[in-house]
C-alpha cells in the first residue's frame, strides 16, 4: 500500500514546482527583451512582465521556505543558485557582446601581457597591480583562446557563484539559525547592485577578501577554550576579554549561546589554513589597489578588539602591502603622489564625488541614482534595527558589527574616482545583510509568526524590484551591439599603430587590441583643458547649441594635435549617444548633430559606417615635407 | 583511503591527465577551454585542500577556488617577473603540484584510515 506524502513533503514539492515555474517564466521571456528599446531606467524598462512574475514567484517561494518546520537548506540553496543565474545572467544571455567598456580594456591588458610576456608599469596604473591580468593571460593562452574577451561574457554569474561559498561560510560562522543565515545570503544577492562583478580585478580580489574573512572568522577568532559553547563573536566573550570589559558589563550584555564557536582543528590544519590566507592575500595585494586595504582594515579591527588568535597577521599583511607599494608601484605612485595624498582626509570631496556628483544626468538616471542611495540606506537602516534587536536580547555579535563598519574609514583615504562609497557598500554588504536579516530573526525563538514572514516577503519583493532598476540602470550605456563591436574592430583595421583614436564619451568597447599601440582620448569626462569646448565643468558644455562650424573647428583642433603622417580618428557610436543622454554633459541629440556637421565638412572623411558606428578620419591639410 | 578520497584523487589525477592531453597533445580541441578552466580554477587547490581537510564544506569549496587561483597567479607571475613568461611551463608546474599534493594526501589519509579501523 502506498504511503501518503507528508505535509512537509507536499510543501517541499510545491517549492520545487515554484522554482521550476519561475525558471520557465524567466527563460521563456528572455527572447522578448528588446534591448534597443531601453530608456534611461535601463534594462528594467524592457524586461517582459512574465520575467517579473518569475522573479516574484522565486522570491515568494524563498521567503515561504524559510518557514518550513525543518528547514531544508538544500532547498534554500537551490533558490539562491536560481536567483544568481536569473538576476545576474540576463545580460550574458540576451546581449551579443560583453557589457561595460572597462571589460574590454581589462581584456586588452591581459592580451598585452600575453603578447609581450611582460608588464610595462609606465603604460598605466593597471600594470602596477597586474595579478588578475597575468592570471587571465595565462588561462587565455593555455586554453587556446585568441583573446581574453572570450572569458568575459559570463563573469557576473561566475563571480557571484564564487562569492556564494564564503558568504554562506561567514554567515554560518555567526549563527546556528539557518533562517538568519539564508535570509542574509538572499539579502546579499538582492543588494549587490554595485556592478563590481564584471570581468575585473576587484571582482576577483573581493572573492579573496571574503575567503580570508571566512577562514579567520571560522578558525581564528573568539575563545580558545573549546569547552566554552559561547559563540566566537558574542558579547559574552567580550565581557571575558581583557580589553573593553566595562562597556558590555555596564550595558548588561552577557548573553547565551547564539553562534557556533571556532571550529576545532588540529595545529597542523590551522598552520595550513594560515599559510593559505597569507598566499591568497599576497596575490590580492598584487592584483588590486583598494581591496587589500579593506582586508587589512577588517583583520586589524578584529585584532585590536581582542577578537583574534593570530594577532601578528595584520602586521604581516601590512608589511606585504607596504612592500608591494614600495617596490612594485613606484612608477605609478611617483607620478600620482600629489594627487593621491591630496585626497587623504578630504571627506567632503569624497562624499561630493561619491554622492552629489552622481545625482546628475537625465531625470530617469537621477531617479536610478537616488534609488541606489535609498537601497543602501534601507539595508543599513535594517542592519541597525537588527543590531538593536540583538542587543536587546543580549546576543549582539560585536565582531560582525565591527566588520560591518570597518570599510567606512576608507572614505578618509581616497575618493577612488568617486566610487569609494560604492566599494564600501560592497565590502560591508555581507555583514550588513547579516544584521538586516537579524532584524527579522534576532533569536532562534523569534520571527516565527506569519506577520514576520509577510514582512520578509514584502521586503524581499520591494528590494528585488529596486535592485533590478539599480543594478541595470546604466544598461543603455553598458550594452554593446554587434555593430558597435564590428565598428571598433574596423577602427583597428583602418588605423595604423601609432594613430590617435578619439571618442566623444567614455563608453566604447575598445582597447581589447593594441593596448599600448595607439593614443586614446575622449571629448567628455576629461580635465578642463582636454574637453571639446573649454569650460568650468562638463555640465556647461552644450554642443547642441554651438554652431556647426564651431563644432567642426573644435573637434579638428582636439584631433589635430598629432605628428605629420600620424592618423587621427574619431569613433562615434550608439552607446556614446546613450552615455551622453544618460549622464550628460551634452544635451540630447548633440552627438548626432556633431556627426552630421563632421560628415558635411571637408576637414573630415567618413571611413566606416554601420547602423551603430561611424568612424571619421581627420584630413591632414599640412603640406608634406619636401 | 576512504571511498570519497579515492574518488577525489581519481578525478584530480584524471583532470591533470586530461589538461595535459588537450593542451600539449592537441586532443579534442573543442574541449580545451573548458578542461583548462576546470583544471586551473579547481584542481591545484583541491589537491592542497585535500592535505588540510577543513571540516566546513562551504569553506572547503571556497578555499579550493581561492588557492587554485592564487597558485596559478603566483606561478605565472613569478615566471613573468623572472623574464621567462611561459604559460605552458606554468601549467606543467600546476600539474606537478596537483599530482604531488594528491599523492601526499593519499599517503597521509591511508594510515589514519587504518588507525580508525576503516
Amino acid at each position: 500500500m502506498r504511503e501518503h506524502a507528508s505535509p512537509l513533503q507536499l510543501r517541499l514539492a510545491a517549492h520545487c514546482v515554484a522554482i521550476v515555474a519561475a525558471y520557465v517564466l524567466w527563460g521563456t521571456s528572455l527572447s522578448g527583451v528588446e534591448l534597443r528599446e531601453m530608456n534611461d531606467f535601463g534594462m528594467a524598462s524592457v524586461l517582459p512582465v512574465p520575467m517579473y512574475l518569475g522573479f516574484a514567484l522565486l522570491s515568494i517561494s524563498f521567503c515561504l521556505a524559510l518557514r518550513l518546520p525543518r528547514l531544508a537548506e538544500p532547498l534554500l540553496l537551490v533558490h539562491v543558485l536560481a536567483a544568481i543565474v536569473m538576476f545576474y545572467g540576463i545580460p550574458s544571455l540576451v546581449e551579443e557582446a560583453p557589457r561595460i567598456g572597462v571589460t574590454w580594456r581589462h581584456a586588452g591588458i591581459a592580451n598585452h601581457v600575453m603578447a609581450t610576456g611582460a608588464v610595462d608599469t609606465t603604460i598605466d596604473a593597471y600594470f602596477s597591480w597586474p595579478g588578475f591580468f597575468i592570471l587571465v593571460a595565462f588561462i587565455t593562452e593555455v586554453a587556446g583562446l585568441s583573446s581574453a574577451i572570450e572569458l568575459a561574457g559570463w563573469a557576473p554569474v561566475v563571480f557571484n557563484l564564487m562569492w556564494l561559498g564564503p558568504v554562506v561560510a561567514i554567515l554560518r560562522s555567526a549563527s546556528h539559525d539557518h533562517r538568519l543565515v539564508w535570509l542574509g545570503v538572499w539579502l546579499f544577492f538582492i543588494n549587490n547592485w554595485v556592478n563590481q562583478d564584471y570581468f575585473s580585478p576587484q571582482a576577483l580580489t573581493f572573492f579573496a577578501h571574503l575567503v580570508i574573512l571566512a577562514v579567520l572568522l571560522r578558525w581564528f577568532t573568539g575563545r580558545s577554550d573549546p569547552s566554552d559553547r559561547t559563540g566566537g563573536g558574542t558579547v559574552k566573550t567580550w565581557v571575558r576579554s581583557r580589553r573593553l570589559p566595562a562597556l558590555p558589563q555596564r550595558l548588561r550584555l552577557a548573553g547565551r549561546t547564539v553562534a557556533p564557536g571556532p571550529a576545532d582543528t588540529s595545529p597542523g590544519v590551522r598552520v595550513g589554513l594560515m599559510l593559505s590566507v597569507i598566499l591568497i592575500f599576497g596575490v590580492a595585494v598584487a592584483s588590486h589597489q583598494l581591496t587589500p586595504f579593506a582586508t587589512v582594515g577588517s583583520v586589524a579591527v578584529l585584532a585590536l578588539a581582542d577578537r583574534f588568535r593570530a594577532r601578528g597577521l595584520p602586521v604581516l599583511m601590512f608589511l606585504l602591502l607596504g612592500s608591494w607599494l614600495s617596490y612594485m608601484t613606484l612608477d605609478y605612485l611617483s607620478g600620482h603622489f600629489e594627487q593621491l595624498s591630496g585626497q587623504v582626509g578630504a571627506l567632503g570631496q569624497t562624499v561630493n564625488s561619491s554622492v552629489n556628483n552622481r545625482v546628475s544626468g537625465s531625470a530617469e538616471h537621477q531617479f536610478v541614482v537616488k534609488l541606489r542611495i535609498a537601497l543602501a540606506l534601507v539595508l543599513w537602516g535594517l542592519a541597525a534595527i537588527g543590531a538593536a534587536r540583538q542587543l536587546r536580547q543580549r546576543r549582539l555579535n560585536l565582531s560582525y558589527g565591527l566588520l560591518a563598519l570597518a570599510p567606512f574609514p576608507l572614505m578618509l583615504l581616497q575618493t577612488y574616482g568617486g566610487e569609494i562609497l560604492l566599494r564600501i557598500a560592497l565590502f560591508s554588504l555581507p555583514f550588513m545583510a547579516f544584521f538586516a536579516a537579524a532584524a527579522f530573526y534576532p533569536t532562534v525563538a523569534q520571527g516565527r509568526s506569519r506577520a514576520t514572514t509577510a514582512a520578509v516577503t514584502v521586503l524581499a519583493l520591494s528590494v528585488l524590484g529596486a535592485f533590478l532598476i539599480a543594478r541595470y540602470g546604466n544598461e543603455r550605456v553598458d550594452y554593446y551591439t554587434p555593430e558597435e563591436v564590428a565598428g571598433v574592430r574596423a577602427l583597428y583595421t583602418i588605423a595604423r599603430p601609432g594613430s590617435q583614436l578619439a571618442s566623444a564619451a567614455a563608453s566604447v568597447p575598445w582597447r581589447e587590441r593594441g593596448y599600448s599601440s595607439y593614443q586614446y582620448k575622449r571629448f567628455t569626462g576629461q580635465p578642463k583643458k582636454k574637453q571639446l569646448v573649454e569650460s568650468d565643468s562638463d555640465i556647461d558644455v552644450d554642443v547642441g547649441r554651438v554652431p556647426d562650424r564651431v563644432i567642426v573647428a573644435e573637434v579638428a583642433a582636439r584631433m589635430g594635435d598629432v605628428k605629420r603622417g600620424q592618423g587621427s580618428y574619431l569613433i562615434t557610436s550608439r552607446s556614446q549617444k546613450a552615455y551622453l543622454d544618460v549622464f550628460g554633459p551634452w544635451q540630447r541629440g548633440a552627438l548626432p548633430r556633431m556627426e552630421r556637421a563632421l560628415a558635411a565638412s571637408p576637414r573630415f572623411r567618413v571611413v566606416f559606417a554601420n547602423r551603430d558606428t561611424k568612424i571619421f578620419s581627420l584630413v591632414d591639410r599640412r603640406r608634406p615635407r619636401r | 583511503m576512504s571511498r570519497p578520497r579515492e574518488v577525489e584523487a581519481a578525478v584530480l589525477l584524471a583532470s591533470a591527465g586530461a589538461v595535459a592531453l588537450v593542451t600539449f597533445a592537441g586532443v579534442l580541441p573543442a574541449l580545451r577551454p573548458a578542461v583548462v578552466v576546470w583544471f586551473v580554477l579547481v584542481c591545484p587547490g583541491a589537491a592542497i585542500v585535500g592535505l588540510v581537510r577543513p571540516p566546513d564544506p562551504w569553506l572547503r569549496l571556497s578555499l579550493i577556488l581561492a588557492l587554485s587561483i592564487a597558485l596559478a597567479t603566483l606561478i605565472s607571475g613569478l615566471l613573468l617577473y623572472a623574464g621567462a613568461w611561459s604559460p605552458d611551463t606554468a601549467l606543467v608546474v600546476l600539474i606537478g603540484i596537483t599530482v604531488a599534493a594528491t599523492a601526499a594526501s593519499g599517503a597521509l589519509g591511508r594510515p589514519r584510515g587504518r588507525a580508525a579501523g576503516k
